[in-house]
């Protein structure tokens, strides 16, 4: 019966949850007395001894036991009053008497904390001094229940960590991670077995060496009882990290926070709480973009007033075409080098056409797109599978940009009155590339500008290189006939571009050669009346082509020596630039291929011609069509 | 109690002196750089310490370094940017005991100096 208390107990039992026994006998009584009492009740631990209403303390059945069994024990104290026994045994000066509701751990505590001799002997339990309610509790009862309760405690605490979400552990002085530790810290660290090893070198396998030095140098300071806690929250190296890739998914943002576990005011333990917090992260740098997206969607209100409409409209236009186009290849699901190459010349044309217009935030977003693509096409290898990823995702972004600019494009036209045009839509990826709408108007409105906008192109770049340049032309709009719309415009920003950035000098150097500092570009179209053919000619003052470099160039990427002709045809070779560094300006080298590449598409043909220190040329020769 | 505020700036200097003058700090020294620092130590051996850690001369690392050589049981709260993970953990190991960022408000001085006030009575009994 007595051995089922253990079962009931809970980790918060009191004493009054233990077996009690509530006999007591007066001093004066005879000693034969608790003998009788003791032989009849083998359970009873001892008796409480008390002086009329005062409680003295207490024989136990040990104590008893060790007199009586003296040589003539039993006939001494049997018929003498108690109070010659109680004198014989060893007692405590006051009587320990707890109250009903002390907790069990500390019960023992305070058992643990009487006089050796008198540890095992039991405890008194009552309220007060008051002899009425009092009760023995046996020492190995105590025991037991204590034992139960830490091992409640335990299974408690172990719950607990199993299914706490935030990891949490502690770590001793010298950084050793106890034992008893959350099982989410497995999951967020991507490693077991962590008890007793030491948590610096646990986080240099998943945080950079640095990192862990600086945790290491963290946790020296905690331990530190000279140093205030409160005042070194600020600078734990770990309130947020990335991790290297714990697992294949990539990164992990990991936030930890540490807190002293104090023992009798020493610093016995840290303990380490850590969070994964990439899905907050993630969160923040997606409303990041969102706000972004919206600066952009204002910025763009603001661009697109200053821009001429018609332009705009043919801009949209080839966006559209050129952007379907890449989505039909990827949406195939498998790109060859040459598709690759293809998808990078239009995403390239993109942003000389977004340039031309002064759309800088077109021309930032498909330049950072275009960053991605130089990456995939250096690699030289087709793309399938998971590799489209990163193209869906940058088409993606390119197809909001342009749904967002044609809509905000709609509503300034309602505002000023204008039809509006209707909005390429979303395209599903396996259809076949849709023509977009656009508004009846004479197609020859689509160039309208041109000259102007490669003026603005020319004159806006120059200024920003510090190399002031201007754009002339006898030539009209109408000299182009609209089947060369597109061809000639894109070749113009092309050859434009190159000019500025690679042609012109700097007004110094200008002046040194005895040039204007102005640079000059120009553009003429020659038809000959009866003659089948359309002659377009470019030119700059610059620099030249510099065949030094290119030879250089072309030696170093492996082509063997050329003639000067040979050289300058290198000028049109897929990825060939000799701009040391990218830029949304120029560099890829891709330009010039295009040019040809659509030049001959249409049955012309393209011929550079240079002098060196003079000026650079291109003639480009276009079959004749009806205008 | 007796503190030593250093810092290259003047105006911090005077925030934070407004803004702990009063209650338990008597007397307040300034000094503008480490070896200035040291200097105002050694003559009035203050309990309390507030270091700047980016100073001319001798910066404040050196500065604590000098200061707990001669008194271990100096309480130095070090304000300061926190430009780097490792220099703000350095300061606190050569000796200092807390670490208040720049910039900072008269609720975060305030507290910071209750806790450091404590602090150094703590040790000294």
């Amino acid at each position: 019966m007595q051995s089922d208390f253990v079962n009931q107990l809970t980790a918060q039992s009191t004493l009054a949850e233990l077996p009690a026994y509530a006999e007591s006998l007066d001093l004066s009584v005879k000693g034969g007395a608790l003998g009788d009492l003791l032989q009849h009740r083998p359970e009873v631990p001892g008796v409480v001894v008390t002086d009329g209403s005062t409680v003295r303390g207490v024989i136990s059945r040990g104590q008893y036991l060790r007199l009586v069994g003296r040589n003539l024990g039993r006939e001494v104290f049997h018929p003498r009053p108690l109070s010659i026994m109680f004198d014989a045994v060893e007692t405590l000066e006051e009587p320990m008497v707890l109250p009903p509701g002390t907790p069990i751990q500390e019960a023992v505590s305070r058992a643990l904390g009487r006089p050796r001799a008198l540890i095992y002997e039991p405890l008194i339990v009552g309220e007060g001094a008051q002899v009425d309610g009092l009760g023995l509790i046996d020492f190995p009862d105590l025991l037991r229940a204590d034992s139960r309760i830490s091992q409640l405690r335990n299974r408690q605490m172990k719950q607990i960590l199993e299914t706490v979400q935030e990891g949490f552990l502690l770590v001793d002085s010298e950084h050793r991670i106890a034992s008893e530790y959350s099982s989410s810290i497995e999951t967020i660290f991507g490693m077991g077995q962590l008890a007793g090893r030491r948590l610096p070198a646990v986080l240099g396998e998943i945080l950079s060496q640095e990192r862990a030095a600086l945790a290491r140098d963290y946790l020296q300071t905690l331990f530190n009882p000279n140093v205030i806690e409160k005042l070194v929250v600020k600078i734990n190296p770990l309130l947020q990290v990335q991790t290297g890739a714990v697992d294949r998914e990539g990164t992990k943002h990991l936030a930890f926070t540490f807190k002293r576990s104090l023992d009798g005011g020493a610093i016995r333990q840290v303990l380490v709480r850590v969070e994964d917090v990439s899905h907050r992260v993630e969160m923040a740098a997606e409303i990041e973009a969102q706000e972004q997206k919206t600066r952009d969607r204002l910025g763009m209100v603001f661009q697109l007033i200053g821009v001429d409409p018609d332009g705009l409209l043919a801009f949209l236009k080839t966006f559209e075409r050129r952007l379907a186009e890449g989505e039909a290849r990827v949406a195939s699901g498998h790109l060859s080098v040459d598709d690759v190459a293809a998808l990078f010349r239009h995403v390239h044309s993109l942003k000389g056409e977004a340039g031309l217009l002064g759309l800088e935030m077109f021309q930032r977003r498909v330049h950072a797109f275009e960053e991605r693509l130089v990456e995939l096409r250096e690699r030289r290898t087709a793309l399938a599978g998971d590799a489209l990823g990163p193209l869906e995702a940058g088409l993606g972004d390119l197809r909001d940009l342009l749904v967002e600019a044609s809509k905000t494009l709609d509503q300034l036209r309602r505002l000023s009155g204008a039809t509006p045009v209707s909005p390429p839509t979303q395209t599903p990826r396996a259809e076949t590339v849709p023509t977009p709408r656009t508004d009846p108007k004479p197609s020859t409105a689509s160039q309208n500008g041109l000259f102007g906008s490669i003026s603005k192109l020319v004159t806006d770049l120059g200024q920003r290189l510090g190399k002031p340049t201007r754009f002339v032309t006898q030539a009209t709009e109408q000299d182009i006939p609209t089947a060369y719309g597109d061809l000639v415009r894109e070749a113009l920003v092309q050859m434009a571009r190159n000019s500025v950035v690679h042609g012109i000098e700097s007004p110094e150097e200008r002046r040194g050669r005895g040039k204007p500092e102005v640079g000059t570009l120009q553009f003429a179209v020659r038809q000959p009346q009866e003659g089948r053919h359309l002659e377009l000619v470019f030119q700059d003052d610059g620099a030249g082509i510099d065949l030094e470099k290119i030879r250089r160039r072309a030696e170093a990427q492996g082509v063997p020596h050329l003639e000067d002709r040979d050289l300058l045809q290198m000028i049109f070779s897929n990825g060939f630039s000799t701009a040391e560094e990218t830029t949304v300006d120029a560099g890829r080298g891709v330009g010039m291929d295009l040019v040809k590449q659509r030049v001959e598409g249409a049955g012309g043909t393209i011929l550079p011609h240079t002098q060196p220190g003079v000026f650079c040329a291109f003639q480009i020769v276009l079959p004749r069509v009806d205008p | 109690m007796k503190l030593l505020i250093v810092d290259d700036s003047l105006v911090v200097r005077n925030a934070i002196e407004r803004y702990v003058s009063g209650g338990q700090i008597d007397t307040v020294f300034r000094a503008s750089d480490g070896l200035e620092a040291v200097e105002a130590f050694e003559a009035h051996r203050p309990q309390l310490v507030t270091m700047d850690l980016t100073m001319p001369r001798l910066d404040g690392l050196g500065a604590i370094q000098r200061i707990i050589a001669l008194e271990p049981n100096t309480s130095i709260l070090v304000i300061s940017a926190l430009n780097s993970h490792k220099t703000a953990l350095d300061a606190i190991n050569q000796g200092a005991c807390g670490f208040l960022t720049k910039p900072f408000t008269e609720r975060d001085v305030t507290e910071a100096f209750d806790d450091l006030i404590q602090h150094a009575k703590d040790r000294a009994v």
